[in-house]
């Protein structure tokens, strides 16, 4: 793994994303940057690593899937992010593309929460009933 | 592993900056109070496994795949309010 250390304040002035706590299964890996998958017009965008650009997510809204999706964090995650209300967070879910188109699935339980002002994130687990880690980007 | 035995209100540090304290203990249930620096996230370790997956087998999507996506998103029903 090739891995330069940019800090916090170099990855925020890059407007970059930074991840304190990094994700689980890639723990070391801090700063990611936000960018629109192909042409931009669709939902997707990657989150590529700056310390690993071989390492990168396919990320999309949540409510462009589930238009119903509730982030119901508890008070000590939403305390830890630094956010108060809806409009402080963007919010981005994991997709795992399938290995055949309508395979794919988007992680529900564990959406990335990004404070807007200072571009701090963590992946944090819903508090409500249990959602699923891979449910089906067509819907149940 | 380390093991030590405590009562409800009483805590363990690990390292200087994490502390666990045992609040309450009903049954089979334990539950726990955990304080931590903000560089590290707690998570109850099944979930930190299906994350961890999850993550992993994100990560190895292959571009191909991931660049199938858009088109395969358009042949889905919009989703209802």
């Amino acid at each position: 793994m090739t891995e330069t250390d940019l800090t916090r304040e170099e990855c925020v002035d890059a407007g970059h994303i930074y991840f304190p706590a990094g994700l689980p299964g890639f723990p070391r890996l801090r700063s990611f940057e936000l960018v629109p998958l192909g042409a931009g017009e669709g939902p997707f965008s990657a989150l590529v690593s700056c310390d690993d650009p071989g390492v990168r997510f396919i990320v999309a809204s949540p409510w462009e899937f589930r238009p119903d999706f509730e982030l119901d964090l508890d008070p000590s995650t939403r305390s830890r992010l630094g956010i108060s209300g809806p409009d402080d967070a963007e919010v981005l879910c994991v997709i795992t593309p399938g290995e055949r188109p309508g395979e794919s699935t988007i992680n529900l339980l564990g959406p990335i929460v990004v404070n807007r002002r200072t571009l701090e994130a963590r992946q944090a687990v819903l508090s409500g009933p249990r959602a699923a880690v891979r449910a089906p980007l067509g819907g149940v | 592993m380390l093991v030590l035995t405590r009562r409800v209100n009483e805590s363990i540090m690990i390292g200087h900056e994490i502390v666990v304290t045992v609040l309450e203990v009903r049954g089979d249930q334990v539950r726990l109070g955990i304080k931590a620096p903000r560089s590290v996230d707690v998570h109850r370790e099944e979930i930190f496994a299906a994350l961890h997956r999850a993550n992993t087998d994100a990560a190895a999507a292959s571009e191909e795949r991931a660049g199938e996506l858009d088109s395969e998103v358009s042949t889905l029903p919009t989703p209802q309010e």
